[in-house]
Order: C-alpha cells, then sequence, then structure tokens
C-alpha cells in the first residue's frame, strides 16, 4: 500500500509538472534592414517565420525576457513598451509607442511555436516582435 | 553462608530437572506435528509507518494536481497545436489585419498592414 501510494504520487506529479510549470517568454524586436545582411543569428530560431513576413534581411534592435505568469509586467524594446500580464495560454499584451497606445492583444502561446507581430512602423523602416517561449 | 557440597548440588539438580513427558512414539509425534505446525505461521501484519486514510488522501491529492495539470496543459494546448490570437484591439488606423499560421515552420504571424502610429482613430479588427 505505502509502495503503491508513494509510486502513485510521484506519478501524478511528473504529470502535472508540465501543466503547472510557466514558460520563459522571450520578447524580441527585429527590425527590416535594406541590406542583404539575412537574418542574424540572434533570430535562427525563427529565420523561417521572418523571411515568411518579408524580414530576410534583418537586425536585432532588444529583446527581453519574462517568466510566465507575467503580472503587468513592462518592458522598453526600441521605441516600443510592451505590458504583458496573464498566464501563458491567456496572456494579454499591450503595445505602446511613444506614449501611444497601437494594440491590445490575447494570445494563447504555445511552448516552443513562435509568435509573430508586425508590421509595426519605427522611426526608419519596419518592426516586427517575435514573441517565445522556451 | 551455607556451603553446599558437591554430592548435594548434583542431587539438588538430580530433583530439580523436569520429568519427560513423553512417554511413546504416538505422543512423542503428535508432539512433533504440533511443533511443525507453529512453524509456518502467517508473518503478523507489518506496521506502515502512514496510516492508510493519510495514504489514500495523499494519493488523491496527487490526482487531483495531476488533473488540473493535465487540464491545463491541455487548454494551453496540445503538442500540435500553434500558438494563436485569441483577441485583438487595435487602437490606431490601419489599413488590414492578417493572421497567418505557418504549419511548415510551426509558427503564428499577426500582420497589421498601413498601422497609422500617428492617427486619433482608433478601431476595433
Amino acid at each position: 500500500m505505502r509502495m503503491f501510494s508513494t509510486t502513485a504520487f510521484i506519478l501524478c506529479v511528473c504529470l502535472a509538472m508540465p501543466g503547472l510549470a510557466g514558460g520563459n517568454l522571450s520578447i524580441r524586436l527585429a527590425e527590416a534592414t535594406p541590406e542583404e545582411k539575412g537574418v542574424p543569428p540572434s533570430f535562427s530560431d525563427v529565420a523561417a517565420a521572418l523571411r515568411q513576413v518579408g524580414f530576410a534581411d534583418c537586425r536585432l534592435v532588444a529583446s527581453v525576457a519574462v517568466f510566465l505568469p507575467a503580472k503587468n509586467w513592462t518592458a522598453t524594446l526600441g521605441e516600443f513598451s510592451v505590458k504583458c500580464s496573464g498566464p501563458q495560454n491567456n496572456l494579454e499584451v499591450s503595445v505602446r509607442q511613444g506614449g501611444r497606445e497601437l494594440l491590445n492583444t490575447t494570445i494563447n502561446l504555445q511552448t516552443g511555436k513562435p509568435f509573430v507581430l508586425g508590421s509595426l512602423s519605427g522611426r526608419k523602416s519596419k518592426m516586427a516582435m517575435v514573441f517565445l517561449v522556451r | 553462608m551455607n556451603k553446599l557440597s558437591m554430592t548435594e548440588i548434583e542431587h539438588g539438580l538430580r530433583n530439580q530437572s523436569v520429568a519427560s513427558t513423553v512417554s511413546g512414539d504416538d505422543e512423542f509425534w503428535s508432539d512433533f506435528r504440533a511443533r511443525a505446525r507453529l512453524r509456518n505461521q502467517e508473518q503478523p501484519a507489518r506496521v506502515s509507518m502512514i496510516p492508510r486514510g493519510w495514504a489514500i488522501a495523499a494519493v488523491c491529492a496527487a490526482m487531483l494536481i495531476a488533473g488540473i495539470g493535465i487540464l491545463s496543459y491541455g487548454r494551453g494546448g496540445g503538442l500540435q497545436e500553434l500558438s494563436s490570437v485569441r483577441a485583438l484591439d487595435v487602437k490606431v488606423d490601419h489599413g488590414a489585419v492578417l493572421m497567418m499560421t505557418d504549419e511548415a515552420h510551426q509558427s503564428t504571424i499577426l500582420w497589421i498592414v498601413d498601422m497609422q502610429p500617428d492617427s486619433d482613430k482608433g478601431g476595433n479588427a
């Protein structure tokens, strides 16, 4: 009985861990560049997604990371500020630029599946934000 | 203190010795079988360190946690599910909103066309 209880407990906790554990969200700001530099190594994990939206040549402007769930977490990425709140599967994101609110969105982020938000208008060129949970 | 002689000690011990009660073959074998039966008695029940009620409660609690975890994992998306948009509110003028999923690269793209950050007029998509 004791052996069974211990085994069942460990098994259940192991099964529950992936669902209970929060992920580490990284947000990277990419800027499309006219120079044919390709996708930098810092975007190697989402290079295909960036090429898909015309960011075949780009550079990393800024990156931040937050552990989810977030509680009104705010960060500045270049000329944008991002506010995140909530768990990974119901993350509320607010993007501002120069004090002006651009958009609010609620996203369901899957671990290892990038979410690209564009096209944001930078001072010089188009920009995109890449959200990825690890 | 009295000192006993060796003869007295031997005599005393002889008198104290238990007389054999086995008098014949039948009695001997019946006694033997009775003792043999005693050898394979059931082991006494093991005393558990954890009371049974607590063990059951712990297993139930673990199963409940597992259920919640599995359900939240499932809601969060299975292994095949891509990231998705639940709600969107674009606060500035824009041309169109494109939502794309790239199955090949397992990515989700939300593309807002012609966003006018300097516009005053908001809009919902």
